[in-house]
Protein backbone atom coordinates (compact mmCIF):
# COMPACT_ATOMS: atom_id res chain seq x y z
CA UNK A 1 0.00 0.00 0.00
CA UNK A 2 0.88 3.61 -0.75
CA UNK A 3 1.92 5.85 2.22
CA UNK A 4 -0.85 7.84 0.77
CA UNK A 5 -3.24 5.25 0.66
CA UNK A 6 -1.87 3.83 4.14
CA UNK A 7 -2.60 7.01 6.05
CA UNK A 8 -6.12 7.62 4.69
CA UNK A 9 -6.99 4.16 5.88
CA UNK A 10 -5.60 5.05 9.40
CA UNK A 11 -7.16 8.51 9.17
CA UNK A 12 -10.51 6.10 8.39
CA UNK A 13 -9.42 4.02 11.52
CA UNK A 14 -8.94 6.91 13.81
CA UNK A 15 -13.00 8.43 12.67
CA UNK A 16 -14.29 4.89 13.67
CA UNK A 17 -12.58 4.22 16.58
CA UNK A 18 -13.63 8.28 17.63
CA UNK A 19 -17.40 7.54 16.72
CA UNK A 20 -17.31 4.72 19.01
CA UNK A 21 -16.16 6.13 21.75
CA UNK A 22 -18.15 8.94 21.51
CA UNK A 23 -21.72 6.36 20.82
CA UNK A 24 -20.28 4.32 23.93
CA UNK A 25 -20.06 7.36 26.32
CA UNK A 26 -23.62 8.62 24.91
CA UNK A 27 -25.19 5.52 26.32
CA UNK A 28 -22.69 4.97 29.31
CA UNK A 29 -23.39 8.34 30.93
CA UNK A 30 -27.19 8.30 30.43
CA UNK A 31 -27.40 5.28 32.37
CA UNK A 32 -24.98 6.21 35.19
CA UNK A 33 -26.41 9.52 35.24
CA UNK A 34 -30.09 8.71 35.10
CA UNK A 35 -30.52 5.54 35.90
CA UNK A 36 -32.34 4.52 32.87
CA UNK A 37 -31.26 0.90 31.98
CA UNK A 38 -32.11 -1.24 28.71
CA UNK A 39 -30.94 1.65 26.63
CA UNK A 40 -31.47 1.02 22.63
CA UNK A 41 -29.39 2.66 20.18
CA UNK A 42 -30.48 2.84 16.49
CA UNK A 43 -28.50 4.55 13.77
CA UNK A 44 -30.54 6.75 12.14
CA UNK A 45 -30.34 7.91 8.22
CA UNK A 46 -27.74 10.86 7.39
CA UNK A 47 -30.45 12.80 6.37
CA UNK A 48 -32.85 12.37 8.95
CA UNK A 49 -35.53 14.75 9.42
CA UNK A 50 -35.23 17.36 12.62
CA UNK A 51 -38.32 19.27 11.54
CA UNK A 52 -40.21 19.03 14.65
CA UNK A 53 -40.26 21.46 17.78
CA UNK A 54 -37.29 20.43 19.77
CA UNK A 55 -34.22 21.83 21.49
CA UNK A 56 -30.36 21.33 20.30
CA UNK A 57 -27.60 20.98 23.19
CA UNK A 58 -24.50 21.87 21.31
CA UNK A 59 -20.77 21.11 22.69
CA UNK A 60 -17.29 21.17 20.66
CA UNK A 61 -14.26 19.08 21.22
CA UNK A 62 -10.73 19.79 19.96
CA UNK A 63 -7.58 18.84 20.11
CA UNK A 64 -4.60 18.85 17.96
CA UNK A 65 -5.89 18.08 14.38
CA UNK A 66 -9.01 16.55 15.51
CA UNK A 67 -12.40 19.08 15.91
CA UNK A 68 -15.44 17.02 17.27
CA UNK A 69 -19.14 18.55 17.48
CA UNK A 70 -21.51 16.97 19.78
CA UNK A 71 -25.21 17.68 19.62
CA UNK A 72 -28.12 16.25 21.60
CA UNK A 73 -31.74 16.98 20.09
CA UNK A 74 -34.57 16.38 23.16
CA UNK A 75 -37.98 17.56 23.37
CA UNK A 76 -39.30 19.26 26.38
CA UNK A 77 -41.23 15.74 27.20
CA UNK A 78 -37.80 13.57 27.19
CA UNK A 79 -35.86 16.30 29.24
CA UNK A 80 -38.62 16.35 31.59
CA UNK A 81 -38.59 12.85 31.95
CA UNK A 82 -34.79 12.24 32.69
CA UNK A 83 -34.67 15.30 35.17
CA UNK A 84 -37.66 14.19 37.10
CA UNK A 85 -35.73 10.78 37.86
CA UNK A 86 -32.43 12.41 38.88
CA UNK A 87 -34.26 15.23 41.29
CA UNK A 88 -37.32 12.28 42.48
CA UNK A 89 -39.33 14.51 41.79
CA UNK A 90 -41.19 16.59 39.16
CA UNK A 91 -38.67 19.78 38.37
CA UNK A 92 -40.15 23.52 38.74
CA UNK A 93 -39.42 24.79 35.55
CA UNK A 94 -38.91 23.87 31.62
CA UNK A 95 -35.46 25.21 32.19
CA UNK A 96 -34.62 22.71 35.09
CA UNK A 97 -35.45 20.05 32.49
CA UNK A 98 -33.36 21.50 29.72
CA UNK A 99 -30.32 22.24 32.95
CA UNK A 100 -30.66 18.56 32.91
CA UNK A 101 -29.69 17.91 29.27
CA UNK A 102 -26.97 20.12 29.18
CA UNK A 103 -25.38 18.79 32.37
CA UNK A 104 -25.63 15.11 30.43
CA UNK A 105 -23.88 16.71 27.02
CA UNK A 106 -21.35 17.61 29.63
CA UNK A 107 -20.70 14.25 31.13
CA UNK A 108 -20.61 12.86 27.33
CA UNK A 109 -18.11 15.82 26.38
CA UNK A 110 -16.21 14.72 29.41
CA UNK A 111 -15.81 10.81 28.57
CA UNK A 112 -14.92 11.75 24.80
CA UNK A 113 -12.12 14.53 26.07
CA UNK A 114 -10.51 11.85 28.35
CA UNK A 115 -10.51 9.33 25.80
CA UNK A 116 -7.99 11.73 24.21
CA UNK A 117 -6.31 12.76 27.99
CA UNK A 118 -5.50 8.80 28.14
CA UNK A 119 -4.40 7.99 25.03
CA UNK A 120 -2.34 11.46 24.36
CA UNK A 121 -0.58 11.06 27.65
CA UNK A 122 0.14 7.13 26.97
CA UNK A 123 1.81 7.62 24.07
CA UNK A 124 3.15 11.86 23.26
CA UNK A 125 4.51 14.88 24.66
CA UNK A 126 3.25 18.27 24.70
CA UNK A 127 1.11 17.37 21.69
CA UNK A 128 -1.07 20.32 22.43
CA UNK A 129 -4.13 21.59 24.43
CA UNK A 130 -7.39 19.76 24.71
CA UNK A 131 -10.42 21.75 25.04
CA UNK A 132 -13.86 21.73 24.95
CA UNK A 133 -16.67 24.13 25.00
CA UNK A 134 -19.24 24.28 27.80
CA UNK A 135 -22.90 23.03 26.67
CA UNK A 136 -25.11 25.74 25.08
CA UNK A 137 -29.05 25.06 24.57
CA UNK A 138 -30.64 26.84 22.03
CA UNK A 139 -34.41 26.00 20.61
CA UNK A 140 -34.64 24.68 16.83
CA UNK A 141 -36.85 23.61 14.42
CA UNK A 142 -35.37 22.82 11.27
CA UNK A 143 -31.43 23.51 12.14
CA UNK A 144 -30.98 19.93 13.07
CA UNK A 145 -27.74 18.79 11.30
CA UNK A 146 -24.40 19.06 12.10
CA UNK A 147 -22.74 22.23 10.92
CA UNK A 148 -19.01 21.21 9.46
CA UNK A 149 -17.43 20.33 5.96
CA UNK A 150 -18.49 18.21 3.28
CA UNK A 151 -15.23 15.57 4.47
CA UNK A 152 -16.56 15.40 7.94
CA UNK A 153 -17.83 11.95 9.10
CA UNK A 154 -21.40 12.20 10.55
CA UNK A 155 -23.47 10.17 12.68
CA UNK A 156 -26.79 10.22 14.34
CA UNK A 157 -28.13 7.90 16.47
CA UNK A 158 -31.22 7.77 18.84
CA UNK A 159 -31.05 6.42 22.28
CA UNK A 160 -34.66 5.06 23.20
CA UNK A 161 -35.94 3.84 26.59
CA UNK A 162 -39.84 2.93 27.12
CA UNK A 163 -42.11 5.56 25.88
CA UNK A 164 -39.50 8.29 25.14
CA UNK A 165 -35.99 9.14 23.27
CA UNK A 166 -33.39 11.17 22.44
CA UNK A 167 -31.32 11.83 19.18
CA UNK A 168 -27.63 12.37 18.94
CA UNK A 169 -25.52 13.25 16.11
CA UNK A 170 -22.03 13.98 15.89
CA UNK A 171 -19.48 15.70 13.20
CA UNK A 172 -16.01 14.67 13.37
CA UNK A 173 -13.13 16.93 10.85
CA UNK A 174 -9.84 15.48 11.01
CA UNK A 175 -7.02 17.70 9.49
CA UNK A 176 -4.51 14.98 7.94
CA UNK A 177 -1.57 17.54 8.25
CA UNK A 178 -1.81 18.74 11.54
CA UNK A 179 -2.11 15.34 12.84
CA UNK A 180 0.67 14.20 11.02
CA UNK A 181 2.84 17.00 12.51
CA UNK A 182 1.13 16.77 15.92
CA UNK A 183 1.36 13.06 16.36
CA UNK A 184 4.69 12.78 14.76
CA UNK A 185 3.32 9.95 12.33
CA UNK A 186 2.50 7.50 15.06
CA UNK A 187 -1.12 7.75 14.37
CA UNK A 188 -1.42 3.71 14.96
CA UNK A 189 -0.70 5.14 18.83
CA UNK A 190 -3.14 7.64 19.44
CA UNK A 191 -5.73 5.16 17.49
CA UNK A 192 -4.97 1.61 19.98
CA UNK A 193 -4.54 4.23 22.61
CA UNK A 194 -8.48 5.69 21.69
CA UNK A 195 -10.02 2.28 20.79
CA UNK A 196 -8.48 0.66 23.98
CA UNK A 197 -9.67 3.67 26.34
CA UNK A 198 -12.13 2.24 29.10
CA UNK A 199 -14.78 4.70 30.50
CA UNK A 200 -13.75 6.04 33.96
CA UNK A 201 -15.73 4.95 36.65
CA UNK A 202 -17.33 8.08 38.42
CA UNK A 203 -17.81 8.95 42.11
CA UNK A 204 -14.47 7.48 43.31
CA UNK A 205 -12.61 9.48 46.07
CA UNK A 206 -9.38 10.77 44.48
CA UNK A 207 -7.22 12.06 47.28
CA UNK A 208 -4.51 14.29 47.25
CA UNK B 1 -22.86 19.07 60.35
CA UNK B 2 -21.74 22.29 58.05
CA UNK B 3 -22.55 25.07 55.98
CA UNK B 4 -21.42 23.94 52.30
CA UNK B 5 -20.62 26.14 49.10
CA UNK B 6 -21.57 24.34 45.88
CA UNK B 7 -19.89 25.94 42.92
CA UNK B 8 -21.28 24.89 39.55
CA UNK B 9 -22.96 26.29 36.38
CA UNK B 10 -25.71 23.88 35.70
CA UNK B 11 -28.58 24.07 37.60
CA UNK B 12 -29.86 20.92 37.68
CA UNK B 13 -26.76 19.60 39.32
CA UNK B 14 -26.46 22.30 42.01
CA UNK B 15 -30.15 21.17 43.11
CA UNK B 16 -29.26 17.61 43.31
CA UNK B 17 -26.08 17.64 45.14
CA UNK B 18 -28.35 20.20 47.33
CA UNK B 19 -30.87 17.42 47.69
CA UNK B 20 -27.28 14.90 48.68
CA UNK B 21 -25.89 17.16 51.13
CA UNK B 22 -29.06 18.39 53.09
CA UNK B 23 -30.27 15.02 53.55
CA UNK B 24 -27.09 14.71 55.77
CA UNK B 25 -28.28 17.65 57.62
CA UNK B 26 -25.82 20.28 55.90
CA UNK B 27 -26.44 23.93 55.18
CA UNK B 28 -26.01 25.06 51.26
CA UNK B 29 -24.98 28.04 49.34
CA UNK B 30 -24.53 28.13 46.07
CA UNK B 31 -22.69 29.74 43.18
CA UNK B 32 -23.01 29.60 39.24
CA UNK B 33 -19.55 30.55 38.59
CA UNK B 34 -15.65 30.69 39.89
CA UNK B 35 -16.19 34.35 40.22
CA UNK B 36 -19.21 34.27 42.26
CA UNK B 37 -17.77 31.69 44.16
CA UNK B 38 -15.37 33.57 45.58
CA UNK B 39 -17.99 36.80 46.85
CA UNK B 40 -19.78 34.48 48.51
CA UNK B 41 -17.09 32.83 50.56
CA UNK B 42 -15.33 36.62 51.05
CA UNK B 43 -19.10 37.27 52.50
CA UNK B 44 -19.70 34.11 54.17
CA UNK B 45 -17.69 32.97 57.16
CA UNK B 46 -18.96 30.18 57.81
CA UNK B 47 -18.31 28.31 54.41
CA UNK B 48 -16.52 25.12 55.94
CA UNK B 49 -16.03 23.31 52.64
CA UNK B 50 -16.14 24.19 48.89
CA UNK B 51 -17.65 21.61 46.33
CA UNK B 52 -16.23 22.73 42.96
CA UNK B 53 -16.59 22.48 38.98
CA UNK B 54 -13.50 23.08 36.87
CA UNK B 55 -15.63 24.12 33.90
CA UNK B 56 -17.78 27.54 34.10
CA UNK B 57 -18.14 30.82 32.39
CA UNK B 58 -16.31 33.86 33.80
CA UNK B 59 -14.13 31.64 35.68
CA UNK B 60 -13.40 28.20 36.21
CA UNK B 61 -13.04 26.09 39.24
CA UNK B 62 -9.03 25.97 39.21
CA UNK B 63 -8.51 30.10 38.69
CA UNK B 64 -10.83 29.82 41.76
CA UNK B 65 -8.76 28.15 43.96
CA UNK B 66 -5.79 30.37 42.91
CA UNK B 67 -7.56 33.40 43.64
CA UNK B 68 -8.86 31.59 47.19
CA UNK B 69 -5.11 30.60 48.01
CA UNK B 70 -3.66 34.05 47.38
CA UNK B 71 -6.71 35.40 49.58
CA UNK B 72 -5.29 34.26 53.20
CA UNK B 73 -9.01 35.25 54.77
CA UNK B 74 -10.10 32.08 52.38
CA UNK B 75 -7.32 30.49 51.54
CA UNK B 76 -7.60 27.47 54.07
CA UNK B 77 -11.59 26.46 53.04
CA UNK B 78 -11.11 22.62 51.67
CA UNK B 79 -11.60 22.29 48.18
CA UNK B 80 -13.16 19.29 46.40
CA UNK B 81 -13.39 19.21 42.75
CA UNK B 82 -16.33 17.36 41.67
CA UNK B 83 -15.79 17.56 38.04
CA UNK B 84 -15.71 15.38 34.34
CA UNK B 85 -12.32 16.71 33.93
CA UNK B 86 -9.75 13.67 34.41
CA UNK B 87 -7.08 14.53 32.81
CA UNK B 88 -3.61 13.93 35.28
CA UNK B 89 -3.07 17.41 33.95
CA UNK B 90 -5.94 18.89 35.27
CA UNK B 91 -5.44 17.06 38.95
CA UNK B 92 -1.60 17.81 39.11
CA UNK B 93 -2.74 21.42 38.85
CA UNK B 94 -5.54 21.22 41.31
CA UNK B 95 -2.97 19.48 44.49
CA UNK B 96 -0.82 22.00 43.40
CA UNK B 97 -3.32 24.92 44.36
CA UNK B 98 -4.27 23.03 47.49
CA UNK B 99 -7.51 20.90 46.11
CA UNK B 100 -8.03 18.26 48.68
CA UNK B 101 -9.58 15.45 46.52
CA UNK B 102 -11.07 14.85 43.12
CA UNK B 103 -14.27 13.21 41.99
CA UNK B 104 -15.35 12.63 38.59
CA UNK B 105 -18.67 13.33 37.92
CA UNK B 106 -21.53 11.88 38.40
CA UNK B 107 -21.00 11.04 41.85
CA UNK B 108 -22.22 8.48 44.33
CA UNK B 109 -23.56 10.07 47.05
CA UNK B 110 -22.78 7.73 49.74
CA UNK B 111 -18.77 7.91 48.56
CA UNK B 112 -19.12 12.28 48.61
CA UNK B 113 -21.03 12.16 52.43
CA UNK B 114 -18.33 10.12 53.72
CA UNK B 115 -15.63 12.60 51.86
CA UNK B 116 -17.30 15.43 53.20
CA UNK B 117 -17.33 13.34 56.84
CA UNK B 118 -13.36 13.19 56.87
CA UNK B 119 -12.35 16.75 55.82
CA UNK B 120 -14.98 17.75 58.78
CA UNK B 121 -13.41 15.80 60.98
CA UNK B 122 -10.00 16.85 60.29
CA UNK B 123 -10.45 20.58 60.18
CA UNK B 124 -12.86 20.53 63.22
CA UNK B 125 -11.80 23.32 65.64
Amino acid sequence: MTDKKENLKKLADLEVALQRIIEEVSISQLTKYSGLKDLDLEYLPADHDFSNDHWICMMLIVCPGISISIRCHFSSKAARQLATRVLGSNPSSVELCHSFIGEYCNLVGGGVKNAFASAISSHFANVGHLESTIPTKSPSFDLGNPPSNSSSKKQIWQIKWTGEQIVFSSAIDLDEKKISSSYQGQLDKLIEGISSFKILDSGEVEWF
Amino acid sequence: MAEILIVDDSDIFRLQLKKTLEEDKHTIVEANNGFHGLETLKSNKNIRIVLCDVNMPEMDGLTMCKKMKETSEIGTVPVVMLTTEASQEMKSKGKELGVVCWIIKPYNGVKLLEAIKKILSRTAT
